[in-house]
């Protein structure tokens, strides 16, 4: 590419983005709810975390699991920072946000100095306990200081109001998800990805390529710390007022499980992951509660078609052309007709836009990736397996249930259960992810990222094969 | 001159010597074979010379200069570069990107120039992908650039493992038995292709062998270790009919 082109290219995509933003400022924000701009918003602030996190795990191999540490340390040291040199009316407030995204950078990506350290001599589950300890280390030490609200909280205001500070505009949430994926999309765009990549694949042999191990492991927490501190102090000045359970270690987790289920390495899926896991549990919130005797049958019925599943599955021909495939592709395509049905069916339903409009882009994502693809008729195929363990697991429940209720034992145990819907949402969180665990162990993308060439390569059109990871 | 003096090196494993007072030179542009049976000490030199052991005691100067202590990358951008006995690719990575790991060592741009994608950066990824490209044709592997390493048969992960070392652009290459497990048609194509290197690009190597007729053809001076101590030094003539090297390789063919 000629250095003209290069410039070229980025003054268009930087125009583009700037256009999005305007227009999901100016137009798009303000159409939806209060509830689905917060869905959105904090969305996003999951796909950064997701995102950062993975430029130290997934994509430098260093497993570092106390994330919400960084992501802590930004919100606080931005917020001690508002309250005390902000001052209302003196300065446009998204220019301070701005100032405060850096000194939440700053703090953080020094917190990830040191946490960077022991990565130089600790592997794998050793540096997890490192990072987590670190983690809950910082969440004390906060919580022992009053001057920082301690375990009630801080509120986060200007300096001569009291009032909390709420200044985080959509557009900005949505402009630190894209600097942030464009960042670690540049870095393996280019060769300067790949030391990064070598140290996860083979310290040893990396370093005797010549690969500075110490130096490109510190520099991968760092990024990815710094990151992590800029969410935080959006976050906080965002709510206007921070607690420490907003930083625990389920905290960690979650975002953890985003990369992992994303695919450890890919940064489209710690991206999609980090946006939609968290979508998914906050949609299920005003679900009908439940009895104690539907929830067991249910799972009941689960353990017994999975098992039953895995011990059939290796009989049935899903690859192979023949009677069996397209017995199983009718199945298929009665699940992706289901999936569209869904996604038409859900803008009749009382839940946010955000649910109804990711549910759609699902429905239609599958029906195209089924319908259009080059290996359409196995996938049609898996497909068809997969809506038929699901209608043996409903038409399972029901007789489950009836056992449940007519045995005595069980009927005294689960007869006074009733399950307030809104509960259970973790539940079915952490089993979507034990399914994509068993299902798919190296996360929905592995080690894949969008690009155009992919997409042209998947729908069978003509494609340059790839170069670099990037 | 000398590119690369090893002077009385030793190193202790607890009550084990698995190098002890090895001294030898390997003068510019010579193919030089280093041999001898399992568990001599050959592969420990190696870890010696790119910085992986610290020797207990002796000298290892390259260049003139003393690289004891050093790290192993320092060692690497100081032009030493190696292949590892059990083969060390970066699994998920294609071999492409494998090469152009070795290639980066010479690289200019900066991280922040890469993390903003600016045009230098990118004239340099493709500077080193174009350079990537043409070592993987030399070696026979350019039909396989986009394969993943680990699912590339044994042959070619070895021949991948000297064309990653070789971009580096190392003024020494150290091989570790390049040829293990490799059948014999494979194993004259890959001996030819070392000499290649050497005859061509006027490549030093430091080549360890297990299998003596393989480094009798290729190699001009041979050093032969056994329990972790020189037995024998020489062109390999006079090693073919040295008596200690006919015992240590008891029973096998010379
Ligand atoms: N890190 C280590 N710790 C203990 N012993 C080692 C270590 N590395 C090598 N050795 C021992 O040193 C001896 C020489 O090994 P090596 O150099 O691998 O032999 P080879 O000549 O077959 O390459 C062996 O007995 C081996 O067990
Ligand atoms: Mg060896």
């Amino acid at each position: 590419m000629t250095t003209a082109r290069i410039w070229l290219v980025r003054l268009l995509s930087l125009g583009a983005v700037i256009l999005f933003l305007w227009l999901l400022q100016t137009k798009i924000s303000p159409a939806l709810g209060f509830l689905d701009n917060r869905l959105i918003q904090i969305g996003l602030l999951y796909a950064t975390l997701a995102v950062s996190l993975n430029l130290i795990n997934g994509i430098t191999g260093q497993f570092s699991i106390g994330h919400a540490a960084f992501y802590q340390i930004g919100a606080y040291t931005s917020a001690i920072v508002s309250i005390h040199y902000y001052r209302t009316g003196t300065i446009e407030p998204w220019v301070w946000l701005l100032l405060m995204i850096i000194v939440g950078a700053v703090a953080a990506a020094m917190a990830g100095f040191v946490v960077g350290l022991p990565s130089l001599r600790l592997r794998g589950d050793y540096l997890a306990v490192v990072t987590l300890g670190f983690g809950e280390i910082v969440r004390i030490i906060i919580q022992a200081q009053e001057s920082l609200g301690g375990s009630y909280g801080l509120t986060v205001s200007a300096s001569n109001s009291d009032a909390p500070l709420k200044i985080a505009p959509m557009w900005m949430f949505a402009a630190l998800a894209i600097f942030v994926i464009a960042v670690c999309r540049n870095l393996l765009k280019t060769a300067h990805g790949l030391p990064f990549l070598a140290v996860r694949e083979d310290e040893l042999a990396a370093s005797a390529m010549g690969v500075n191990t110490t130096l490109t492991k510190v520099t991968a927490f760092v990024l990815g710390a710094a990151f992590a501190g800029m969410a935080g102090a959006l976050f906080s000045h965002y709510e206007g007022f921070i607690t420490l359970k907003q930083f625990d270690m389920n905290q960690s987790f979650l975002i953890l499980a985003m990369v992992v289920i994303g695919g450890t390495g890919s940064i489209t899926g710690a991206a999609l992951a980090g946006f939609f896991l968290y979508l998914l549990p906050e949609s299920l919130r005003d679900l009908p509660d439940v009895s104690g005797y539907a929830v067991f049958g249910f799972a009941i019925s689960v353990v017994i078609v999975l098992i039953v599943s895995s011990k059939t599955r290796r009989y049935v021909r899903l690859t192979s052309p023949g009677a069996g495939q397209t017995l199983f592709m009718i199945f298929g395509l009665v699940g992706v007709l289901g999936a569209l049905f869904m996604g038409f069916w859900i803008w009749s339903q009382e839940v946010p836009r955000m649910t109804q409009f990711s549910v759609s882009v699902l429905a239609v994502g599958l029906a195209c990736a089924m319908l259009f693809t080059r290996k359409r008729m196995p996938n049609l195929a898996g497909l068809g397996w997969i809506v038929l363990c699901f209608g043996a697991i409903i038409a399972l429940t029901y007789p489950a249930i009836q056992g449940l209720q007519s045995n005595a034992f069980t009927s005294n145990l689960l007869g006074e259960i009733s399950y307030r819907a809104g509960n259970l949402r973790f539940p079915l969180f952490s089993a979507t992810l034990v399914v994509v665990m068993l299902t798919r162990p190296q996360g929905l993308l592995g080690h894949h990222e969008f690009s155009w060439d992919w997409v042209k390569k998947l729908f069978g059109l003509p494609h340059k094969s790839k170069e670099l990871a990037g | 001159m000398n590119l690369l003096t090893v002077n009385r090196a030793t190193i202790r494993f607890g009550g084990l010597v698995a190098v002890n007072d090895v001294s030898f030179e390997v003068p510019q542009g010579r193919l030089f074979g280093l041999i001898g049976p399992n568990g001599a000490g050959k592969t420990t030199c190696f870890n010696l010379i790119t910085g992986i052991y610290r020797p207990t005691s002796g000298d290892i100067l390259f260049d003139g200069e003393s690289i004891v202590g050093k790290k192993p990358h320092q060692i690497a951008a100081k032009g030493i570069c190696r292949t590892f006995q059990n083969i060390r690719l970066f699994g998920d990575l294609s071999a492409l990107e494998n090469v152009v790991v070795g290639g980066f060592l010479r690289h200019r741009s900066t991280l922040p120039e890469a993390l903003a994608l600016m045009p230098r950066a990118i004239h340099e990824t493709e500077g080193l992908v174009e350079y990537a490209m043409h070592l993987l044709d030399t070696f026979g592997l350019a039909h396989e650039a986009n394969s993943r390493s680990r699912d590339l048969d044994y042959g070619n992960q070895r021949r991948l493992e000297i064309a990653r070392a070789m971009a580096t652009k190392p003024k020494l290459l150290l091989l570790d038995e390049p040829a293990a497990g490799m059948n014999p048609m494979e194993k004259i194509g890959l001996m030819a292709q070392i000499r290649r290197l050497r005859d061509e690009f006027g490549q030093t190597i430091l080549l360890i062998e297990h299998d003596m007729k393989v480094v009798m053809g290729v190699c001009e001076s041979i050093f032969v270790l056994d329990h972790g101590a020189e037995i024998a030094h020489g062109p390999p003539e006079e090693i073919r009919n040295d008596p200690k090297v006919i015992e240590a390789y008891l029973g096998e063919p010379v």
